[in-house]
């Protein structure tokens, strides 16, 4: 138990900090006379903070920039990534309640009437709907944004995210997240917000921020139809995808354990699971006959934009048409490009168009698909 | 017969995936480098393949070791923009810490305080600014504050 002296330290450790976040989130942002809250809920933990910034944009746009709200950034301030420099074992930190903490940051941005755009997904139940009641008891306008994925891109995003982020912060959720599970508590917070009246606008939306469906409080009831956006959400998430799409999945997860695998540091059971998943998504495409044809080719595609021609006659013998352009290609380009970087420029845009003519199914020695390829959006 | 040991070392990424590839041919790789050895002490010449081309992939060279830009547009600039506010916030939230310590020191550094506000305000800036579409401003921000920065 701490003393009353060491109390009084945190609490006064904790003003600093309190007023060092208070300083953070409200800068760049104006006061609204007609505040509104944009609520945040997403399945996805890779993609939040863009799309929370995607809030930030269109209310910037109109002048009226609002503060930003999120578990994950409060979380900064009470475990800050160390420097390399200044940092000492005096280093303070936030050591208050963060969902206390999140409370007051709604109630100080009420205070400033700023718009808001608060992340609930993370947040537990109660502190959601504190943050909500007191929003439109203060008179906000308050909508919900639901942003909704599929758990194939979920991994993804989780899985990609992990590769380009070469710091030691691990993305918000580990690659083994429970898809079923943060759905379940999205529709929850829907069902919540919408029966107890808190919201007057719901949103549902992909994770590059294109509408799959909108729908305002009926002025009657003053109640949103959230079953319909769960539909929606649901219908996104569980829809079956075209060959194509499921080839070009296994595409990415060849590329993702290809690149984890290679990195020395990185965990290997974070780089079993993706292989797991590589080889889930191989056998998906390879299952169906037209996703096997997208997928064949894609692979050979991806071997033209890397391997020399040698290489190339050796693996793909089906596309030797192509490999004798690429020779030609080299040797018109010894002969016309003195210069190194224009003879590479010209070999790289050759390679990358035969390659596309590959992907795409129009390789010259290709042999002809019995249906024709679908077309793909 | 005298036998003479040789020794290589190779990258072991390509080494794993040599052994791949010979496995799937029902080989052993060092199998197939003692028949590479005796092939080109019998023939007295290097095959022609390994002649135009000596050097070993490299893991950069492999396929899928790049992101394709058909394939992954559209996840990219969403990640990166994820990866470029959280890269901001933690600077960010760094710079205010590095502050609160500087400025509770006894005797402060007027200059190292100057330093971190001046920083923390820019670093502030751009994160008011960032589009999270704006594949271009977003590399911008990595550069500056990724984890590759300088």
């Amino acid at each position: 138990m701490p003393t009353s002296a060491g109390t009084s330290s945190i609490r006064t450790r904790n003003e600093q900090v309190v007023q060092l976040i208070l300083s953070d989130i409200f800068s760049h942002t104006a006061p609204s006379s007609t505040p509104r809250a944009v609520l945040l809920a997403s399945v996805q933990s890779v993609g939040r903070r863009g799309a929370l910034q995607r809030i930030r944009h269109h209310f910037s746009q109109i002048g009226e920039p609002p503060a930003q709200l999120s578990l994950d950034r409060l979380h900064l301030y009470a475990s800050p990534k160390p420097s390399t420099e200044v940092v000492s074992s005096s280093y303070p930190r936030f050591d208050g309640d963060m969902s206390e903490m999140f409370v007051a940051l709604v109630d100080e941005g009420i205070r400033r009437q700023v718009n808001l755009a608060v992340d609930l997904s993370d947040l537990p139940p109660p502190v959601a709907d504190t943050v909500a009641t007191r929003l439109r008891d203060a008179g906000y306008r308050a909508g919900a944004m639901v942003v909704a994925t599929s758990e194939d891109q979920d991994r993804q995003a989780s899985a990609l995210y992990l590769d380009l982020d070469r710091s030691d912060a691990p993305p918000g959720q580990t690659l083994r997240s429970d898809f079923d599970r943060s759905h379940a508590r999205i529709r929850a917070l829907l069902q919540t917000l919408a029966a107890r009246q808190l919201i007057d606008q719901l949103q549902v939306v992909t994770p590059q921020g294109q509408q799959l469906y909108a729908t305002e409080a009926d002025p009657v009831t003053g109640q949103v139809n959230e079953r319909a956006a769960v539909y929606a959400l649901e219908d996104f998430a569980r829809r079956a995808a075209l060959p194509r799409e499921i080839a070009q999945s296994a595409l990415r997860w060849q590329t993702l354990a290809q690149r984890l695998s290679a990195q020395q540091q990185m965990s290997r059971d974070l780089v079993a699971q993706v292989i797991a998943w590589r080889n889930e998504a191989v056998r998906k495409a390879e299952a169906d006959p037209e996703a096997a044809r997208w997928l064949s080719w894609g692979r050979a595609a991806e071997a033209f934009r890397v391997m020399d021609p040698q290489q190339l006659q050796r693996e793909f013998p089906e596309h030797s048409k192509l490999v004798e352009r690429l020779q030609d290609a080299e040797r018109y380009a010894l002969e016309h490009f003195p210069h190194l970087e224009d003879r590479a420029r010209f070999l790289s845009q050759t390679r990358a168009r035969l390659a596309e003519r590959i992907a795409e199914g129009r390789s010259p020695m290709t042999k002809p698909s019995p249906t024709k390829p679908p077309r793909t959006r | 017969m005298e036998s003479r040991y040789l020794r290589l070392q190779l990258d072991a990424e390509v080494c794993a995936r040599a052994e791949a590839v010979c496995a799937r041919k029902g080989a052993d790789l060092v199998d197939v480098l003692r028949a590479l050895v005796s092939q080109i002490a019998q023939s007295d010449t290097i095959p022609d393949t390994l002649a135009a081309s000596p050097r070993s992939l490299t893991a950069e060279e492999a396929p899928f070791s790049r992101y394709d830009n058909d394939l992954w547009s559209a996840s990219r600039t969403l990640v990166d923009a994820d990866l470029a506010l959280s890269v901001l916030d933690q600077f960010i939230a760094q710079r205010a810490h590095q502050l609160l310590e500087a400025k509770a020191n006894r005797s402060p550094d007027v200059s190292l305080i100057a330093r971190l506000e001046a920083e923390r305000k820019q670093a502030l800036g751009a994160r008011a600014l960032l589009n999270p579409d704006d594949a271009d401003g977003i590399a911008q921000i990595l550069r500056a504050y990724g984890p590759q920065a300088g």
